[in-house]
């Protein structure tokens, strides 16, 4: 029953999933003879570039971009084309469906790395007689590790809640895009609302810098400060994601009434979301464009508001 | 058997169904019949529980099929459109089914697909309109579900085709006791098919009727006048008029004696067909 | 060798009833022999099983059939012009509704009845 299951989302996200593997063995394999063929070059960089061969961030960054289209291929892509029916008249639970999913995403997430860390290992030490614990210690490794897998999963699991909220692939990417950059999005949202708005100086509203650096998932993938806070704010964002998820995927109606919108079924709140940060974001262009004037900025924010919000109704088809 | 009870289903503000109560006694054909965007789909998606129910129950053996899962091995769904199964080989379908049902026949289907010449590595998308409907149809023989639900199945076959479609059904019936609901609009074939009539009107699901019992809840009379008057009664339905003569379904007493008081020359009663007795249901100018 | 015809205002299975029971008054099944099973016949009439069942249950309580269990159902052992007088039953049913519907007489309707039978007789 399971073998079924899990044979049918690896034939529904076989491209994802097919890139995903080249991606580790350009990573990892041709990543390793990489470094041993420049390996006099480095000049005391050694550590970091024999780190990012084992553990590799690039692998992790575009895999984040392969994990996204995966979840929408085997969310989005099924219930738009309305192949959930099948799926979900199947005397399974449907939560088991949801894990399934998430489970999928784990494992390629962890099998992957791991074997293109001994692989890369192996060519290392075996083809180009370089011994890597020379250069790196298992703390690191395992931190960086840890952090990949982790922001991975966090972009992954991102996405594949989107698409228990919307009901096609549109809606999940764009669902998906806006809470992947929500905390950037908030952070220029507070920025231009405080210092276009209100002309409060630049330093009131580093008090909201933590958005930018713990609260992000890239954190995870690029800086060095804050990667513990990061670490600890993405686990609880994970388990947070997931349940909502398991929740929504059971309850979301996502039956479209006949009408082909691209948000298909999104509750009111989503749109005024949507049309708030619009709204500001796009009056704090106009600000800065007309030298961040108070007046000109509120101004702007009174007249963007209306059509923001209409025009997201309108998408949704949704009617007072 | 498969017991429903007050099953309601309303999107958003918008109500699609409601109170649905009836029950579907094995080896027997019960029609679900009403206007388009009736609700007839999503009345079989809810059974089969691929939706949630607004208010209500579907009970197998008082085992809810949406709180057991496992109690959904007792149903099948065969959809309106083979879009459901877009890239799946008909060998994935078996081997896929297969793994769902407990009492699946794996040779019945194979057989099937080899008498037929149809290669099991081919996609379900691949065959045409009617092999893949038939297909379907052995396939939810062969889950061996006691409870077979079927939307549509002879929408846009030729004649050929249907007659093939319906003579399978009609010999898998007669050989297994398996209580099938067929949502249709194809309403010769149902009248000769039937045991029990369901209606969806206005959005309200009436109990089953037998065929005999639905048809014999109108008249069809054949009157002719002098010079032929309006009939303005909700129970009246005219169905055609030529020169003095009109046909009109009339469904009730009140109805009877409305058309008593006009004082036809002559009348006919006319057998009731199960297309009349949409058209007296659903006919006048009450909307879906 | 039998059709149904859903519009007519006779149910299905009293149709089938009929024409079994005039398929034995012209020789077409013979006492003995065996009907067809009910899924073949509902097969090849492309109707419901139930109606098959239903009529043939009919035929079994006027005694036109035998329903053995596990062997099937074979026509009995009527004498033939019993046969022939309950299939010509229904018609002469309806031929005296119209007579009725039209007020003709029985005298004329005899004359008639005559009159028509040596026209078309050899």
């Amino acid at each position: 029953m399971y073998k079924q299951l899990i044979r049918y989302h690896i034939k529904q996200g076989i491209w994802p999933l097919a890139s995903l593997f080249l991606l580790a063995v350009f990573s990892y394999g041709f990543g390793s003879y990489t470094v041993i063929d420049n390996f006099g070059t480095y000049g005391g960089a050694e550590n970091e570039i024999i780190q990012s061969v084992l553990v590799s961030p690039s692998f992790a960054g575009f895999g984040a971009i392969l994990m996204a289209v995966f979840a929408i291929l085997i969310l989005g892509k099924e219930r738009g084309s309305g192949r959930s029916l099948m799926l979900h008249a199947l005397p399974v639970n449907k939560k088991t469906l949801y894990w399934i999913k998430w489970s999928l995403g784990v494992a390629i997430l962890l099998i992957l790395p791991i074997i293109g860390f001994f692989v890369s290992w192996l060519i290392l030490q075996g083809i180009g007689g370089i011994h890597p614990f020379d250069y790196v210690s298992l703390s690191d490794l395992t931190l960086d590790f840890v952090s990949y897998f982790l922001f991975d999963l966090v972009v992954f699991s991102i996405f594949l809640l989107a698409g228990t909220i919307a009901g096609d692939v549109i809606g999940q990417l764009l669902l998906g895009l806006f809470f992947l950059f929500l905390n950037y999005l908030t952070f220029f949202a507070i920025a231009a609302i405080t210092t276009l708005g209100f002309g409060l100086a630049d330093e009131e509203a580093s008090l909201f810098d933590f958005l930018t650096t713990t609260a992000s998932p890239f954190t995870l993938l690029f800086q060095d400060e804050q990667l513990i806070s990061a670490l600890v704010f993405n686990l609880v964002l994970l388990v947070l994601l997931i349940s909502c998820g398991s929740l929504l995927y059971v309850r979301s109606e996502n039956e479209r009434l006949g009408r082909f919108t691209v948000f298909p079924k999104i509750h009111p709140l989503l749109i005024i979301v949507f049309s708030v940060y619009t709204t500001i974001l796009l009056a704090a262009v106009i600000g800065v464009i007309s030298s961040e004037n108070q007046f000109l900025y509120w101004l702007a924010v009174a007249i963007l508001a209306w059509p923001a919000f209409s025009s997201y109704r309108r998408m949704i088809g949704w009617k007072r | 058997m498969l017991t429903v009870s007050h099953l309601t289903k309303q999107i958003d503000s918008k109500m699609i169904y409601e109170n649905a109560s009836f029950t579907l006694p094995a080896g027997t054909i019960t029609a679900l019949i009403g206007r388009n965007g009736a609700g007839k789909t999503t009345l079989l998606k809810t059974l089969v529980g691929a939706l949630e129910p607004s208010r209500g129950k579907v009970e197998w053996n008082q085992q809810s099929i949406h709180h057991v899962p496992s109690a959904r091995q007792h149903l099948f769904l065969v959809p309106d459109s083979i879009g459901v199964y877009r890239q799946m080989t008909l060998g994935e379908l078996i081997g896929f089914y297969n793994a769902f049902y407990p009492n699946f026949e794996r040779t019945f289907i194979e057989n099937y697909c080899r008498s037929l010449n149809l290669d099991r590595g081919r996609r379900v998308t691949s065959l045409s309109k009617g092999q893949a409907q038939l297909f379907l149809l052995q396939l939810a023989f062969a889950t061996n579900a006691p409870v077979l639900l079927l939307d549509e199945p002879t929408d846009g076959l030729d004649r050929i085709n249907k007659r093939n479609y319906l003579k399978q059904l009609v010999t898998l019936l007669a050989e297994r006791q398996t209580a099938v609901l067929i949502a249709s609009h194809q309403l010769e074939e149902l009248d000769s098919l039937a045991d029990r009539i369901m209606t969806i009107e206005q959005h309200l699901v009436k109990e089953p009727q037998t065929l005999e019992d639905a048809k014999s809840s109108m008249q069809k009379w054949q009157l002719a006048y002098e010079t032929v008057p309006d009939f303005h009664h909700n129970d009246v339905h005219v169905l055609s008029q030529t020169g003095r003569v009109v046909t009109l379904i009339v469904r009730s007493e009140a109805g009877a004696a409305y058309v008593d008081k006009t004082n036809p020359l002559l009348r006919d009663v006319l057998p009731v067909q199960l297309e009349d007795y949409f058209l007296g249901t659903f006919g006048g100018d009450q909307h879906v | 060798m039998f059709t149904v015809d859903p519009k007519s205002s006779l149910p299905i299975y009293e149709q089938l009833v009929a024409q079994i029971i005039r398929a034995v008054a012209r020789g077409l099944l013979r006492s003995g022999e065996q009907m067809p099973s009910v899924r073949e016949l509902a097969s090849t009439l492309l109707v419901n099983p139930n109606t098959v069942s239903r009529a043939y249950q009919e035929l079994e309580s006027r005694n036109f059939i035998v329903t053995m269990r596990g062997k099937g159902s074979f026509i009995s052992d009527l004498p033939i012009e019993q046969v022939k007088q309950a299939a010509i039953q229904p018609h002469v049913q309806t031929l005296c509704s119209v007579a009725d519907e039209l007020s003709i007489s029985n005298a004329d309707l005899y004359q008639l009845l005559i009159q028509t039978r040596e026209d078309s007789s050899c």
